[in-house]
């Protein structure tokens, strides 16, 4: 592992962002615009919802709405980073340069740790100067989740990547559109019982599912759920192994059937 | 020694084909029995070229160009050709992408200190190739050795040697030329990246342009920025696809004397396209030609000029196109 070349990835990456307006939008633009969006709403559940309801609204929608937007961001930087390459056209530099695939990841991972932890510094002070919402009433257990959240972003980025190789250019929508694919199915913002019981076995498969669903009955009965952190744990663990074994075979692919240099031609 | 001689790894017999033999280009010197003695000479013209490139630069080009005419520079005394090193061998190479085969059992060889150029028509497989070369793509039979390691058990420590240039990999439009260079730099693993990109900068003549954005440089510039890029490990075989197209000829000449002096300041090895026939000529010292993915020939300028009865290079590029070279393409 060379850090000089994590360095470089890291490097290219963060002095496009720090001078693209468009790209410091989509950074903090958007969760803003979202944050009043899902604050109205919940303002407004609030007014509508039983009076003797024990649940904190305003904890448990702008949680999941924040804790998803790290997620979804995980994810975008992750595909974004070597999208970047592929519309720059200097894809085939950084595939002949001596970097390897792993160091590639790593420098990845460290652009989505410098945005996710950017974004999260921003929009936590912003909720509760808005909403008076105080995402660390959730206790230090929001770790745990915040990492799997993490983790599991990176892995979908990770698959990203292989469907651009795979597909071309213009795959370029499954940076964007996987995690809004996943939104529906993972019980960000309602429990897992409002799921027929067939998508609610089907579900089950998924990290996010666990991630959020945990988080809710923490959120609601105040203790750890332990059970949702090892699920989403193991998924977690072989989502990796799978999307890393996924990537691995489409670069062989690419190499095999020359669709590395079909990213600078289409 | 037959006027045309067919090349070994297809056994095939074709008019065309042409592979020049270590005694075709290699004369022999008499009485020279001590291997010390020619590997001096050879060190001695080595230092001079050397000398001349660095001294003298681009004002020298011309006497350069004339003392490698006159195959003073070509290193070519069977023993000091044996003692180079052999930078690049590549063995029985072919890529097929079903039925199309892209390149056709290719083998030659770079040695230290050799500018090699592999020249081609539109679809000859000269570009399969470098990809082949540089790990883009995988040959389906054959090996690629680089300094005597192959190329897919050594990908990442033999690409850290390397280094290319090609009209099918721009740089990143949106950071400037310095950051540019820093990026690659890092890639490739150059400690003091800050220090280097400052000095391709400086030699390629684009420190004006440093912090302006890639994507407002002229055709020219971002040129001459690729191949600063190429530059940027001190590469000792370095790829050069079609270095100068498109630039017009003063700026060609300007570039390609920086190339030749770049080349021999780091003792590399350089594989050279283009179409620019008089550029091929000045700055090989060896021409593998290939068409329809077979090499049909490879042999100095001069050698091939002899053989094929042409004084104009670009004649006999054209008399290769022409011809169709096997049966199964």
């Amino acid at each position: 592992m060379n850090f000089l070349h994590i360095l470089g990835i890291f490097y290219r990456n963060i002095v496009i962002i720090r001078r693209s307006v468009p790209k410091l939008f989509s950074l903090f633009g958007f969760i803003t615009v979202e944050l009043f969006l899902w604050g109205f709403i919940t303002l407004w559940v609030k007014t509508v919802a039983p009076a003797d309801g024990n649940y904190d609204f305003m904890l448990l929608i702008l949680s999941a709405f924040i804790f998803w937007s790290m997620f979804d961001l995980s994810q975008r930087s992750f595909g974004v980073s070597f999208l970047e390459e592929v519309w720059s056209r200097n894809i085939i530099n950084l595939f002949a340069s001596p970097v390897k695939l792993s160091e590639l990841i790593l420098g990845f991972v460290l652009i989505g740790v410098a945005q996710v932890l950017l974004a999260f510094c921003y929009v936590t002070p912003l909720a509760f100067l808005l909403y008076t919402l105080n995402i660390w009433n959730l206790g230090l257990y929001i770790i745990p989740f915040f990492m799997n959240i993490l983790v599991f972003g990176w892995v979908l980025g990770v698959v990203t990547i292989g469907l651009v190789v795979r597909l071309g250019p213009s795959a370029d929508i499954f940076a964007f559109f996987i995690p809004f694919l996943l939104l529906p199915f993972s019980a960000v913002y309602y429990p897992i019982s409002v799921f027929p019981p067939l998508l609610q076995k089907l579900t089950f498969v998924l990290p996010t599912r666990h991630m959020f669903e945990g988080m809710r009955i923490a959120i609601i009965e105040g203790i750890v759920p332990w059970h949702n952190i090892y699920w989403a744990s193991a998924l977690n663990l072989i989502c990796v192994l799978l999307g890393f074994l996924f990537l691995y075979w489409m670069l062989r692919l690419a190499r095999t059937k020359g669709y590395l240099s079909r990213l600078v031609q289409d | 020694m037959p006027f045309f001689a067919a090349p070994a790894c297809r056994g095939e017999e074709s008019p065309l084909h042409f592979v020049e033999t270590q005694r075709d280009r290699e004369p022999i010197i008499p009485n020279l029995d001590k291997p010390s003695m020619l590997r001096l000479l050879g060190i001695c013209k080595q230092t001079l070229y050397k000398y001349l490139c660095c001294c003298y630069g681009e004002a020298n080009i011309v006497l350069l160009t004339m003392l490698r005419k006159l195959q003073f520079f070509t290193f070519s005394s069977i023993s000091v050709s044996t003692l180079m090193t052999t930078v690049l061998s590549v063995r029985n190479l072919t890529k097929q992408y079903n039925n199309l085969t892209a390149v056709n059992r290719i083998s030659f060889e770079i040695k230290e200190g050799e500018i090699v150029s592999l020249l081609g028509p539109n679809g000859a497989g000269k570009t399969t190739t470098i990809q082949m070369l540089l790990a883009l793509v995988s040959p389906t039979s054959g090996d690629i050795e680089i300094f005597g390691k192959n190329l897919k058990e050594h990908r990442e420590e033999l690409l850290s040697m390397m280094n290319f240039t090609g009209p099918y990999s721009l740089l990143p439009y949106n950071l400037t030329p310095k950051e540019g260079l820093t990026v690659f730099a890092l890639l490739y693993g150059v400690r003091d990246y800050k220090d280097r990109a400052k000095f391709l900068l400086d030699e390629f003549d684009l420190a004006g342009l440093a912090n302006k954005k890639i994507g407002q440089l002229s055709s020219g510039e971002h040129m001459r920025l690729g191949v600063a890029k190429a530059f940027v490990n001190n590469p000792r075989l370095l790829l050069l696809d079609e270095p100068t197209a498109s630039l017009d000829p003063a700026i060609a000449q300007e570039l390609r004397a920086k190339i030749l002096k770049r080349v021999q300041e780091s003792s590399g090895a350089v594989l050279w396209t283009s179409h620019n026939m008089r550029e091929i000529e000045t700055v090989s010292d060896r021409i593998v030609f290939l068409s329809r993915g077979q090499i049909i020939a490879d042999a100095t300028p001069q050698t091939l000029k002899k053989r094929f009865g042409q004084e104009d290079l670009e004649e006999i590029f054209i008399t290769i196109a022409k011809k169709p070279t096997s049966k199964s393409l």
